[in-house]
C-alpha cells in the first residue's frame, strides 16, 4: 500500500543483524578499540562530548523538539489526510463532488512528489519569509504536517477500500445509511488497518524531521552537530543520535506489533 | 391483480463498461409479488437474476422501469430508499457478517440505530432468533469462528431482526460446503411455513420446487417462462428452459 | 541481502589492504591535483574549486559542516581540507594527527551582510561597528576568544539585551565555526554573537540568534527571514552582487589547506 518505509521483517532480520553485528565487533578489534588506551580515550571523549557542563541536555532538548515536531505534524496530518480522504473516497462512493476531488488528487501528487525538504525550505524561505517572530519549529509542524497528510490520506483511503465492498452493500440493505454504514461498519473494520500504518507514519515523520535542522530548529540530529562543533569530534555525537532514534523506533516498532495483535484479536486468519 | 407488495414494471438495467461500451443485462421484466408468496428465481448463469433481485431494493440502480413497493414508486427520487430497505432485507451469497461486531451486536445494530427497538428489545428478539435459527448458543461469539452454515444463519437472522415485509435471497447456499446446505435450507423451509414473503434466487431445483409458489425463469434478462414449480420444472414450455434444467438437474 | 553483506566486508577489506603509498605533500602547489574538501557555501569551496579548476568536479567534495570534513581527512577520502585559520588552528589542538601547511591559500576579511538595499541598516551597523574599533570592545572580544580557552566562556555572561524597545535584531548564524560561533546548551556563544550583542545594545533592540545551515545564510538574508547574517562571511565580489556588507571587522584572515601531520613535510 502506501507506506513509505519498508517493515522490517522478522526472523531472516536476526541474521543480517547477527552478522551485522559479527562485521561491527571484527571492525572494531580490527582498529583497536579493545585495549586499555583506546577505552580511556573513549571515556575522555565521552565525558566531553556527553557529561561536561551538562551537553546532554543538548541531546534531550533536541530529542524534545524532535518529538514536539513530529507529533504536531502527525496531528495536522491527521486532519488534512481524513478531509483528503473523505473527499476521495465520497466521490468514488457516487457523491458527485468531481472539483473536490482533483483538488484533493492534485494535493497528494503534489505533496509525495516532492521532498520533504524542498517543501520544508519553500515554507521557511518563500511562504513564511516575513513571519519571523514564528517559531520556526510551528514553521516545521506545519511543512511536515501537510507533506504527512497527503501520507496519511492515502493510509485512509487504502485501509477503507481493503475492506469487502460487501459490508458497506450488507450495512445499506439493512437500511442503514451511506453515513452510518462508514461510521460503524467500513471505519472501525479500516481503522484496524489503518492504526498500524499510522504508526509506522509517525516513525517515518520521525526519521524526516531530521532535516529540520536545515532551517535552524536545534532537532535531534542537529543537536548532535551542534555537540560536534563543540567538541570537534566526529563519531561519537552523531553515534549517539543514531542510537537514540533507533530506541525509539524499535520502541514503536514493537508496540505497533502489540497493538496490532491486540486489534486483531477475536479474528481468524 | 393489485395486491402485489412488489411490484415490477418494464424494468432494464444497463451496465456502463470501463471500455466505453454498454451490457443490457435486464431487457424489459414485468412481475410481482403477493404478500405470502415465495418466488424462486432460475436461470443460467449471468442472466440477470442477481441484477433483477439487486434492482428491487435499488443496491442496483434501474436504467428504467417502475418498481412499487407497497404501492410507494421507490424509483423516484422521492422515495426513502434506507426506509423501504429496512423493510426488504437481503441475504447474501456471502453472509456480509460485520466481522468486527458479535452475533448479538450483528443483530441488535441496526434496528437499535434505525429507532425500531431499544436496545433491551433488540437484544430479546436477537436472542428469539438465534433460537430460531438454532444458533441460541453462539450470541456473543465472533462471526468469524462460525462455520459457514451458521454464518448464513445468522445473517438470516440479522435480516429478521428487522421485521422486513419482504426477504430478497441471492443464492444464499452457493458458497457453503454440501453437508452444510440443509442447514440453511431448513432455516428458509421454516421461514417459508411461517408465511414470510420471499424472492429466492437458487440453483437447488429441488427445494424451489417444494418451496415456491411460483417459479420465474429468466434468461437474458427477460422472463422467459413463469408458472407453479410443477408447470416449469415437469412441464417447460420453452426449449432454453428444458436445456437449462437437463443440464442443472443431470448435475 | 547476506550476498550484499558479504560484499560489504569484502569491500571494506579490500580498501584497508590496497592503502597505497604516496609521496608526501609539501606545497600548497600539489594541492591542484588532489582530492580537497571544504564546507559547502564558504570561501574555502570557492578557492578550493579556483585551485583545482576543471578537475573541482572530480576531486572535491563539500560538506554541510567542517567536522564531516575533517573527519574524511582522517579517513583518508580527501588530502586537504580547505578552511579559515582559526577554526583549523582550534581542530589541531583537539583532534590529533593533523597540520596546517604553512603557506595561506588567501588572505580574506570578514563583514556582516545584509539583504540588497537594505542600506538604513548598513549605516546603523557601521556606527556601531566604528565605535566598538575605536573603544576597543571589538578587540577586547577577539582578545577573549583568540588567548583564553573560550569552550569556558558561559553564554549567561552575553547580554543579548532580553526585552528591549526596539524590538528584535535578528541574525542568521552558523554555530559551528569556532570561535566565531558555537552552541553551547541552549544559547550561544561566540566572536560574532558577542559582536552582535553589543551591535544590537547600541540599536536598542533584543538579539535574536538564528542558527541554520551556512549554505542556507544567503538565502535567509535575501528573503528578509533575517536582518543580517554574521557567520564569519568573507567578502568577495561576486557576494557582493547579491548582498550588502557592512565595514569588514576581521581583516587578513588567512584561508589555509589542513592535511594529515605524517601526509606532511615542511
Ligand atoms: N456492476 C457491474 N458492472 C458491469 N457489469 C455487471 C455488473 N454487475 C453485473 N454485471 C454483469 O451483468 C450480467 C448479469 O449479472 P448477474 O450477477 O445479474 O447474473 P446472475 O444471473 O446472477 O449470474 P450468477 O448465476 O452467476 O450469479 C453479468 O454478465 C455480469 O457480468
Ligand atoms: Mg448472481
Amino acid at each position: 500500500m502506501t507506506m513509505r518505509n519498508k517493515q522490517t521483517g522478522a526472523g531472516r532480520g536476526d541474521i543480517v543483524l547477527g552478522i551485522f553485528a559479527l562485521f561491527l565487533l571484527y571492525a572494531l578489534y580490527s582498529s583497536g578499540f579493545f585495549t586499555a588506551a583506546a577505552w580511556q580515550d573513549f571515556n575522555r571523549r565521552f565525558y566531553q562530548n556527553f557529561v561536561k557542563d551538562s551537553r546532554y541536555m543538548m541531546l534531550v532538548d533536541g530529542l524534545k523538539a524532535t518529538i514536539f515536531m513530529t507529533s504536531g505534524a502527525t496531528l495536522i496530518g491527521l486532519a488534512v489526510g481524513l478531509v483528503l480522504s473523505v473527499i476521495r473516497v465520497a466521490h468514488k462512493g457516487g457523491a458527485h463532488i468531481p472539483v473536490l476531488n482533483a483538488m484533493a488528487e492534485t494535493y497528494i501528487t503534489v505533496l509525495r512528489g516532492t521532498p520533504a525538504m524542498v517543501q520544508l525550505l519553500i515554507w521557511n524561505f518563500t511562504i513564511f519569509a516575513s513571519a519571523r517572530d514564528l517559531n520556526t519549529q510551528y514553521i516545521a509542524i506545519l511543512a511536515f504536517g501537510l507533506n504527512s497528510g497527503a501520507y496519511i490520506a492515502e493510509i485512509f483511503r487504502g485501509g477503507i477500500e481493503s475492506i469487502d465492498p460487501g459490508q458497506m452493500e450488507a450495512a445499506r440493505s439493512l437500511g442503514l445509511s451511506y453515513g452510518t454504514s462508514m461510521k460503524l461498519i467500513v471505519l472501525p473494520q479500516a481503522l484496524r488497518n489503518i492504526i498500524p500504518m499510522l504508526f509506522n507514519e509517525f516513525i517515518a515523520l520521525l526519521k524526516e524531521t531530521s532535516v529540520a535542522g536545515y532551517i535552524g530548529i536545534d532537532d535531534l540530529t542537529r543537536a548532535g552537530q551542534n555537540i560536534q562543533a563543540l567538541t570537534l569530534e566526529h563519531s561519537q555525537p552523531l553515534v549517539m543520535v543514531a542510537i537514540i532514534y533507533l530506541v525509539i523506533v524499535m520502541c514503536l516498532t514493537r508496540f505497533v506489533r502489540k497493538l496490532e495483535e491486540w486489534l486483531h484479536r477475536g479474528r481468524r486468519g | 391483480m393489485n395486491d402485489y407488495i412488489i411490484e415490477v414494471k418494464d424494468l432494464h438495467k444497463t451496465f456502463r463498461l470501463q471500455d466505453g461500451g454498454e451490457l443490457h443485462v435486464l431487457n424489459g421484466i414485468s412481475t410481482g409479488i403477493h404478500k405470502g408468496e415465495k418466488i424462486a428465481v432460475i436461470g443460467p448463469s449471468g442472466s440477470g437474476k442477481s441484477t433483477f433481485l439487486r434492482c428491487l431494493n435499488r443496491m442496483e440502480e434501474p436504467t428504467s422501469g417502475i418498481i412499487s413497493f407497497k404501492g410507494e414508486d421507490i424509483t423516484s427520487p422521492k422515495c426513502d430508499i434506507d426506509h423501504v430497505r429496512s423493510k426488504m432485507c437481503m441475504v447474501f451469497q456471502h453472509f456480509h457478517l460485520f466481522p468486527h461486531l458479535t452475533v448479538r451486536k450483528n443483530l441488535t445494530l441496526a434496528p437499535v440505530e434505525l429507532k425500531l427497538m431499544n436496545p433491551d428489545e433488540a437484544d430479546t428478539r436477537a436472542k428469539e432468533l438465534l433460537a430460531r435459527v438454532g444458533l441460541a448458543d453462539k450470541i456473543d461469539e465472533w462471526p468469524d469462528r462460525l462455520s459457514g452454515g451458521q454464518k448464513q444463519r445468522v445473517a438470516i437472522a440479522r435480516a429478521l431482526a428487522m421485521n422486513p415485509d419482504v426477504l430478497l435471497f441471492d443464492e444464499p447456499t452457493s458458497a457453503l460446503d454440501p453437508e452444510m446446505i440443509g442447514e440453511v435450507l431448513d432455516v428458509m423451509k421454516e421461514l417459508a411455513d411461517s408465511g414470510m414473503t420471499m424472492y429466492l434466487v437458487t440453483h437447488e431445483m429441488g427445494f424451489a420446487h417444494k418451496v415456491a409458489d411460483r417459479v420465474l425463469f429468466i434468461d437474458k434478462g427477460i422472463i422467459s417462462e413463469e408458472g407453479t414449480p410443477e408447470e416449469v420444472f415437469d412441464d417447460p414450455k420453452q426449449p432454453r428452459t428444458k436445456e437449462f434444467l437437463s443440464k442443472v438437474l443431470r448435475r | 541481502m547476506k550476498k550484499f553483506l558479504v560484499l560489504l566486508l569484502v569491500l571494506a577489506l579490500c580498501s584497508c589492504a590496497f592503502g597505497a603509498e604516496q609521496a608526501k605533500l609539501t606545497t600548497t602547489a600539489q594541492l591542484k591535483t588532489e582530492r580537497l574538501a571544504a564546507q559547502r557555501g564558504t570561501v574555502g569551496q570557492y578557492i578550493a574549486e579556483d585551485l583545482l579548476g576543471d578537475n573541482k568536479g572530480t576531486l572535491l567534495t563539500t560538506y554541510e559542516k567542517y567536522v564531516d570534513a575533517i573527519a574524511s581527512l582522517r579517513q583518508g577520502k580527501v588530502r586537504a581540507v580547505v578552511m579559515d585559520e582559526m577554526p583549523a588552528k582550534r581542530f589541531l589542538a583537539e583532534v590529533e594527527g593533523l597540520a596546517i601547511m604553512d603557506e595561506a591559500l588567501s588572505e580574506e576579511n570578514y563583514a556582516i551582510g545584509f539583504r540588497k538595499g537594505n542600506t538604513e541598516l548598513v549605516a546603523e551597523v557601521n556606527k556601531a561597528l566604528a565605535e566598538m574599533k575605536a573603544d576597543g570592545t571589538l578587540d577586547a572580544i577577539f582578545a577573549k576568544y583568540l588567548t583564553g580557552d573560550y569552550t569556558a566562556v558561559k553564554p549567561e555572561t552575553i547580554d543579548f539585551n532580553k526585552g528591549a524597545k526596539g524590538g528584535k535584531l535578528f541574525v542568521g548564524t552558523e554555530a559551528g565555526f569556532a570561535p566565531y560561533e558555537l552552541k553551547v546548551g541552549s544559547s550561544y556563544i561566540g566572536i560574532d554573537v558577542e559582536m552582535c550583542a553589543v551591535i544590537a545594545k547600541k540599536l536598542g533592540k533584543e538579539l535574536v540568534i538564528e542558527n541554520m545551515n551556512f549554505d542556507a545564510l544567503p538565502m535567509a538574508v535575501s528573503t528578509n527571514k533575517v536582518d543580517m547574517i554574521c557567520a564569519g562571511i568573507t567578502v568577495t565580489d561576486e557576494r557582493k552582487e547579491n548582498m550588502d556588507f557592512s565595514e569588514n571587522y576581521v581583516v587578513g584572515a588567512k584561508q589555509v589547506a589542513v592535511v594529515r601531520a605524517d601526509d606532511y613535510e615542511k
